[in-house]
């Protein structure tokens, strides 16, 4: 009944439709709107408000920053009404604590399997004491069931979701920038094997990873420096992923990457690209985020961050 | 495999049940317009037998009459018909009134034997008894006395044995005023 149900609900639900994104990356908020075009979609506004602080690099924000956030945000709204279209958020990657957990069982009781999954979360990592936890229930693996837990610091949503309903905004999903691109590489990613996707944005960096079956199990992020050398920073990156890769081969038998994605909005991109293919002995596959996206003369994409980007997909 | 973490309370999730409730509610709009529609229908072709049954009524109401006399002479007519109706009808009193009358004279221990009254002569006849003569008298006084009648007149009188018990009966004619 649940199963046909959701067949009608979905097709209730419009196939294509513009949508609104609202990404964070480093001091910067930036609104996308995107139209759907036959052949793809269509970015029509960019705006962007700089802030005087970086949201979610510290581990909670000070006095005045939700005020500020609040009046950035309500210039975007200006800028980008939302209107009737589906707003979707993408917070930075190394803002959250990413998880995935093995259980010999789990209760059914959504309710229920949370308080067990943030038991064991706060008994494993203290630091998710002070953090707000979203779930996703991955499957069976080795007659474990998997789960997915994704946490992130309460006072930094708490100050955004604030703004939000200041400048007008209704969030429809709010998600680290990391699973925007995840999903919307789907069809790109090689079925069948396990693989990783390293997403480069201007202020941080990411790597996940998924196994055979497609499930995501094991992400890692950091934040970049600022005053940065370049050479210095994509060696230290190369080197970082390449040792994340062996750690991610060796966890467990029968593990093996078949491809390294990677997705970077950099110009340096060919740099890294190189450096990583130097160091990998898998095929590096290069993502193009701005494949399937036009741009309305006078608009320009170039200070989209790719978690941003990846949110203007609807998530269905 | 889609991520589908969430850190904000999906705004669509009811949009499907609300989309149900109005599909349902526009279902039931549509029987009620289809169940209206055909009830119209109905009325409409019921109307041309009202309408046949209505000029049948309508042939069979009878005929204003054309235009009455004058007021002077409806007063006149008027006039004629009380004169006649006093000639015709009923002199004084009709018979409920002449019985309530003789009801709050008659006294106690005398009876009505018999009452005859001609209605348009005003004229009764009646019988009364009792055990004594005086009480007769007293009723026949109580006639006199109130005023209803222009004349009571005893016109027989007798006297009855039954048995050791005697009694007398009066016969009394009454005129109306």
């Amino acid at each position: 009944m649940s199963h046909l149900w959701n067949r009608f609900a979905s097709r209730l639900r419009p196939t294509s439709t513009s949508a609104i994104s609202l990404g964070i990356c480093g001091d910067r908020v930036v609104a996308v709107r995107v139209d759907p075009m036959e052949n793809g979609r269509c970015i029509t506004h960019v705006a962007e408000e700089r802030l005087p602080f970086a949201p979610f690099r510290d581990t909670a924000p000070r006095a005045g920053d939700p005020a500020i956030l609040a009046q950035a945000l309500q210039k975007l709204a200006t800028a980008v009404p939302q209107a009737h279209w589906p707003l979707q958020i993408s917070l930075p990657d190394p803002a959250a604590i990413f998880q995935v957990m093995e259980f010999d069982s789990l209760p059914k009781a959504a309710s229920e399997r949370e308080a067990i999954a943030r038991f064991r979360m706060e008994r494993e990592l203290p630091a998710v004491a002070g953090m707000e936890s979203s779930f996703q229930v991955l499957g069976e693996d080795n007659g474990k069931t998997l789960l997915l837990s994704l946490a992130v610091p309460c006072g930094w949503l708490d100050c955004l979701r604030e703004g939000c309903r200041a400048a007008g905004f209704v969030p429809s999903v709010t998600d680290i920038g990391a699973s925007h691109l995840f999903n919307r590489f789907q069809d790109a990613f090689a079925a069948g094997e396990d693989g990783v996707l390293v997403s480069i944005e201007a202020d941080s960096w990411a790597v996940l990873f998924w196994d055979q079956g497609g499930r995501p199990r094991f992400f890692r992020s950091r934040w970049r420096e600022l005053d940065r050398e370049d050479g210095a920073d994509h060696e230290s990156m190369a080197q970082e992923v390449e040792r994340l890769v062996r750690a991610y081969v060796l966890s467990s038998p029968g593990r093996r990457i078949g491809r390294v994605y990677l997705c970077s909005g950099l110009a340096e991109h060919d740099s890294f690209a190189a450096r990583l293919n130097a160091r990998m002995q898998v095929p590096c596959v290069q993502l193009d985020l701005a494949d399937g996206f036009y741009v309305t003369a006078g608009v320009s994409k170039r200070d989209v961050s790719l978690g941003t980007l990846a949110a203007t997909i609807p998530r269905s | 495999m889609k991520i589908t973490t969430n850190f904000s309370t999906p705004v669509g999730w009811l949009a499907p049940y609300l989309a149900g409730i109005c599909f349902l509610l526009t279902a039931l709009s549509v029987i009620v317009s289809v169940v209206l529609f055909m009830s119209a229908n109905r009325a409409r072709e019921e109307i041309p037998m009202l309408e046949e049954q209505l000029a049948r009524y309508r042939s069979r109401a009878v005929d204003a009459p054309g235009e009455l006399p004058p007021r002077d002479k409806l007063a006149a007519l008027s006039v004629q018909v009380k004169a006649l109706k006093g000639l015709t009808g009923p002199l004084g009193q009709t018979l409920p009134q002449l019985l309530a009358r003789i009801e709050g004279i008659v006294p106690d221990r005398v009876w009505l034997v018999s009452l005859e009254y001609r209605v348009r002569e005003g004229e009764a006849k009646l019988v009364a008894e009792a055990d004594q003569a005086e009480l007769l008298t007293e009723f026949m006084t109580g006639l006199e006395q109130s005023g209803f009648f222009s004349q009571v007149l005893l016109t027989r009188q007798a006297r009855r044995m039954e048995g050791a018990q005697t009694s007398v009966q009066f016969e009394i004619q009454l005129r109306g005023k």
